[in-house]
């Protein structure tokens, strides 16, 4: 039995979502892609992210999966993560909700670097 | 091939995630862990400073993982306990809220170790000081005393108020009236203290003696730990005699054997079987070693005035009525027997005050109020700190509101933040307090009472927690107040640039800056002023001289009588005269600053006898001759005693130089008769010589009228050797004992010190408590001076501009100067207004603390505000000096 997944996502869902994008990524790599998409602004700590992981897959938001071919480390297999429909679903919907939000904020003119 | 750092990080990371629940650290754990090296590896071989790098990473990554294991473990609870059918959970648990707003702290603060440090350090000095005092307070003054419904039991005494004895011990007599004639008591109980010397088993020792009338530990209420104690009519005469051991005694001399009960011990040569042994505690049960019963005679005396009395109330009788009672006896006694119980009262005081006197507890309570006012400095101190920190950070909190957090989430975060610092500072206290308590019972200042059972106990423990979830609250309102309130809007347009000054803020900011202030003064003020009576007292002329004098104290044993006494002196004294190291020894019948000792009434005979009520009264000193020599003090008129001067025989006495001009002022008193022991035995005395004044009731009470008596013909036991040496005390104890030897092998030796340190002693709790207060006052400047500087400089950096601006327009810059400086010690002002009227308030609770400067002593006050503000004004003139080197185009580049 899968949970629905809170709405709107909080932002470490929304990140690692972001984070695994099309592709199917380990623990450390989603680490990386993280600290990327923020710009070094935050950072998502091992203890964090795999509790933030395991509340995904129970929400249907990413699967494991299987290393894809070719990037197979010499170690023992790893797990990967790959964002699943309901997944893409729930970030488009959250994306949209920010999109919503972002474009009130331009017409107030909040949107720094805009002239007044 | 890793490393042994790599290793231990790794150990140190899986132990962090045990905090997850076991089901998810089986799935996960190893994957966590390795993802953990990987990240650790990286850091270590990107970074520049790696070693620093690696192990940030290290101690963040060990948090998270414990804070996010325990999250999970919380959220599995609740997804336990709100049923699948239950639908949807959307709501966030207020506990999983929790936990997440305590990770977010958790993390901010990693991001600003300094801040955290001082945040953390502040708030841990603050619970430290307050966790210490508290467990002395509630040791010495809170904790019941040992014995069953103390509530019940009081002390009680005698009084003469025409004569001006406020309160006086029992005479036997009028004990034994008022135990068999009232009404309101379930017992009254006397103690009388005296001394034996233990000989037998091993090396003679002499020992503190209680004798207690029969009933005396039932009244209390206490069941010996071993055996029994007295039983009703044991205290009749020639009944038969046992002894009852402290639990003192029985620990350090018996080894706690448990069969002592039975046998018997010897007590100034003479046999008693052992029948109990009490229980530990205090008071009473510790003021003696040894206790026999007190014999009731049948020609009881109503002179002398030596019995400590108690009294357990019958349940219900009112202390009011109780001592009604007992005043109504002691009319028909003062009828009965005018002589000598003419305007006797009753003085009834409850059991509370007998752990601690009145003057340790005003200190202890003055104590945790000053400790108080330090965690109040500290509480405003993280108050500043996290509001800077809030408006640097309104951007993000603007955003963060914007984006759907709530109101009261935010205000949450904010006490969260607050919460998590004060724990970390409380963690740190209760170490600071634990190392404060064992330097405290290092110390063992005297006249602290169960100082050595002083620990952190459940009871600190939850009053630490207490105190931590308030200061948490207190540091925590205002910037989470301000967190929740404000313009979105301004905050998230302007960016950082103005954040400093909003009005609101700045009043506030003033505020926390005037309460500091006013807090560390009052509390410096009350240092300075037990400073300052340290030293008044210290700077007494004493009269004696203390440099270079021994004491030690002899113990003789019934079977010395006056005339074998004198003898033993006369031994003992040339043969510590034959060494090199002694120059004076001399003998007395109690030694100076003990603050106990005996006294009389006197009158002279040649002037008319005055009233009762003004019989004036003196302490009174047996001595040999020497004693004033062996104590630097002058004999200002007559002679010495000499071995031909024998007690009584007839009555010869040397008379202090305040009594002698009290009673013959500008004549001499040398020839005249004083009549010793006024309206009890009127002896007549020819008064052979004056000395000069000393003090030695305590340093800081006046020299009392004194009377002095030859040894020669006394059998006063114990006797105080006082010895004029080059030598320290041990080499002064030595050749006393290897001279003991000689005389009388059996004679114990005790109570050898120097001068210096009976000197120190006696001033020893008001050193104790002084030294305490100027330790939080000092801590309480520091933090306030860091406090008040951190919000002039940050206040005059924001304005930055602002004086790049006045200055282009042609402003001169002492003008400027002027003004920051003037506007930064407004609320420094207003703060030392306030903090002198609450000094003043408070410190009159200090009264009886102080000595020699009255409450409100300008010196102090005006030092202590000129310090203060003088501090205010450096931090005021640094940042503003510093704000006029600005580079004006730079500064209005930024309008």
């Amino acid at each position: 039995m899968t949970e629905r997944p809170p709405a709107p996502l909080s932002p470490p869902v929304y990140h690692v979502l972001l984070a695994i994008g099309g592709e199917a990524l380990h623990g450390y790599a989603i680490m990386q892609r993280f600290e990327e998409l923020l710009a070094g602004a935050d950072q998502i700590l091992p203890g964090t992210l795999y509790a933030t992981l395991a509340r995904m897959v129970r929400q249907g938001l990413i699967e494991e999966t299987r290393a894809p071919r070719g990037e197979e480390s010499g170690g023992p297999p790893r797990r990967h993560y790959r964002v699943t429909a309901r997944g893409r679903a729930a970030a488009r919907a959250e994306t949209e909700r920010m999109r919503r939000l972002v474009a009130v904020a331009r017409r107030r003119a909040w949107l720094p670097g805009l002239a007044r | 091939m890793t490393g042994w750092d790599e290793r231990f990080a790794a150990l140190l990371f899986r132990l962090s995630i045990r905090a997850f629940p076991a089901e998810l650290r089986a799935h996960y754990g190893e994957e966590m862990t390795d993802t953990f090296r990987e990240a650790f590896r990286a850091r270590r071989v990107g970074a520049g400073s790696r070693h620093l790098a690696g192990l940030r990473f290290v101690v963040r990554a060990v948090v998270d993982g414990t804070l996010a294991g325990l999250a999970e473990r919380w959220q599995l609870r609740d997804r336990a306990r709100v049923p699948a059918a239950a639908g949807p959970n959307n709501k966030e648990s207020s506990m999983g809220t929790f936990w997440q707003d305590l990770r977010f702290s958790a993390r901010t603060l990693f991001k600003n170790p300094g801040f955290a440090a001082v945040a953390v350090l502040t708030i841990g000095l603050g619970i430290g000081a307050n966790a210490a005092i508290f467990s002395v307070v509630d040791t010495v003054l809170l904790r019941p005393l040992p014995f069953r419904e103390p509530e019940r039991l009081v002390s009680i005494w005698e009084s003469r108020l025409d004569r001006g004895w406020n309160q006086a011990s029992f005479t036997r007599a009028n004990f034994w009236d008022i135990h068999d004639l009232n009404r309101s008591f379930d017992g009254i109980a006397a103690m009388e203290y005296g001394s034996v010397n233990l000989t037998g088993s091993g090396f003679p020792e002499r020992l503190r003696l209680a004798r207690v009338s029969a009933e005396f530990f039932q009244v209390l209420g206490v069941t010996p730990a071993l055996g029994r104690g007295f039983a009703k009519g044991e205290d009749a005469p020639g009944a038969g005699q046992g002894v009852v051991l402290s639990h003192g005694l029985w620990s350090t001399r018996f080894g706690r054997d448990a069969g002592i009960v039975g046998r018997s011990i010897t007590l100034d040569g003479q046999s008693y079987p052992v029948i109990g042994v009490l229980p530990r505690g205090e008071p009473w049960l510790d003021e003696g070693d040894v206790f026999l019963t007190m014999e009731r005679r049948a020609d009881p005396d109503r002179g002398s005035f030596e019995l400590n009395v108690i009294g357990r109330m019958k349940p219900g009788v009112a202390f009011t009525a109780a001592l009604a009672d007992l005043q109504a006896i002691a009319r028909q006694l003062a009828e009965r027997f005018p002589k000598d119980d003419k305007g006797m009262g009753i003085v009834m005081e409850s059991s509370t005050t007998w752990v601690a006197g009145d003057t340790i507890r005003r200190a202890l309570w003055v104590l945790m109020g000053s400790v108080g006012f330090l965690l109040l400095i500290a509480c405003v101190n993280l108050a500043n700190l996290f509001l800077a920190k809030a408006t640097g950070r309104s951007r993000e909190r603007a955003l963060r509101a914007a984006l759907g957090a709530s109101w009261s989430r935010l205000v949450r975060q904010t006490l969260t933040e607050s919460l998590a610092v004060s724990g970390l500072g409380a963690l740190g206290g209760l170490g600071l307090a634990f190392g404060a308590l064992r330097v405290l019972k290092a110390w063992n200042p005297e006249g602290i009472p169960r100082l050595s059972d002083v620990g952190i106990d459940g009871w600190v423990l939850g009053f630490t927690a207490a105190v931590t979830v308030l200061t948490a609250l207190l540091a925590g309102i205002v910037p989470a107040l301000h967190a929740g309130q404000g313009d979105l809007a301004g905050a998230l347009r302007e960016g950082e640039r103005n954040v400093g000054g909003g009005r609101f803020l700045g009043r506030l900011r003033a505020g926390l800056v005037m309460v500091e202030v006013a807090a560390s003064l009052a509390l410096l003020i009350g240092a300075g002023l037990l400073l300052r009576s340290f030293r008044e007292v210290l700077a007494q002329d004493r009269g004696f001289v203390s440099e270079g004098r021994v004491l030690a104290e002899v113990a003789l044993p019934e079977s010395y009588t006056g005339e074998r006494t004198t003898q033993f002196l006369a031994q003992l004294t040339a043969r510590l005269k034959a060494r090199p190291e002694v120059q004076v020894v001399a003998a007395v019948s109690r030694r100076p600053l003990t603050g106990v000792g005996t006294g009389m009434g006197f009158a002279a005979a040649d002037k008319p006898s005055p009233d009762s009520k003004e019989v004036p009264w003196a302490s009174w000193r047996i001595i040999t001759r020497d004693y004033f020599r062996a104590l630097g003090v002058p004999l200002v008129a007559g002679r010495d005693f000499t071995e031909q001067d024998l007690i009584a025989k007839p009555w010869r006495v040397i008379i202090s130089k305040r009594l002698a001009d009290r009673m013959w002022p500008r004549e001499n008193a040398v020839g005249r008769t004083l009549l010793l022991w006024k309206g009890q035995s009127d002896n007549a005395a020819e008064v052979i010589g004056v000395a000069a004044d000393m003090r030695d009731w305590s340093l800081s009470d006046d020299p009392s009228l004194a009377v002095y008596l030859p040894y020669y013909g006394a059998g006063f036991s114990p006797i105080q050797f006082v010895i004029q040496t080059r030598a320290d005390p041990g080499a002064v104890a030595q050749s006393l004992r290897q001279a003991l030897g000689e005389i009388d092998a059996s004679l114990p030796l005790s109570r050898v010190q120097s001068m210096e340190t009976l000197v120190g002693n006696s001033v020893a709790s008001r050193r104790f408590i002084m030294s305490l207060l100027a330790a939080f006052a000092g801590a309480a400047l520091v933090l306030a001076l860091a406090g008040i500087y951190g919000v002039l400089s940050y206040a005059v950096s924001r304005r930055t501009s602002e004086i790049g601006v006045r200055l282009a327009l042609g402003a001169s810059p002492r003008g400027v100067l002027g003004l920051i400086v003037a506007q930064g010690m407004k609320p420094v002002l207003a703060g030392v207004a306030v903090g002198v009227i609450a000094a003043i308030l408070l410190t009159r609770l200090m009264t009886s603390l102080l000595f020699g400067i009255s409450a409100t002593d300008v010196p102090t006050y005006a030092a202590v505000a000129g310090i203060l503000g003088l501090a205010g004004l450096a931090s005021c003139y640094l940042p503003a000096r510093q704000a006029l080197r600005v580079d004006v185009v730079a500064a209005l580049r930024k309008e």
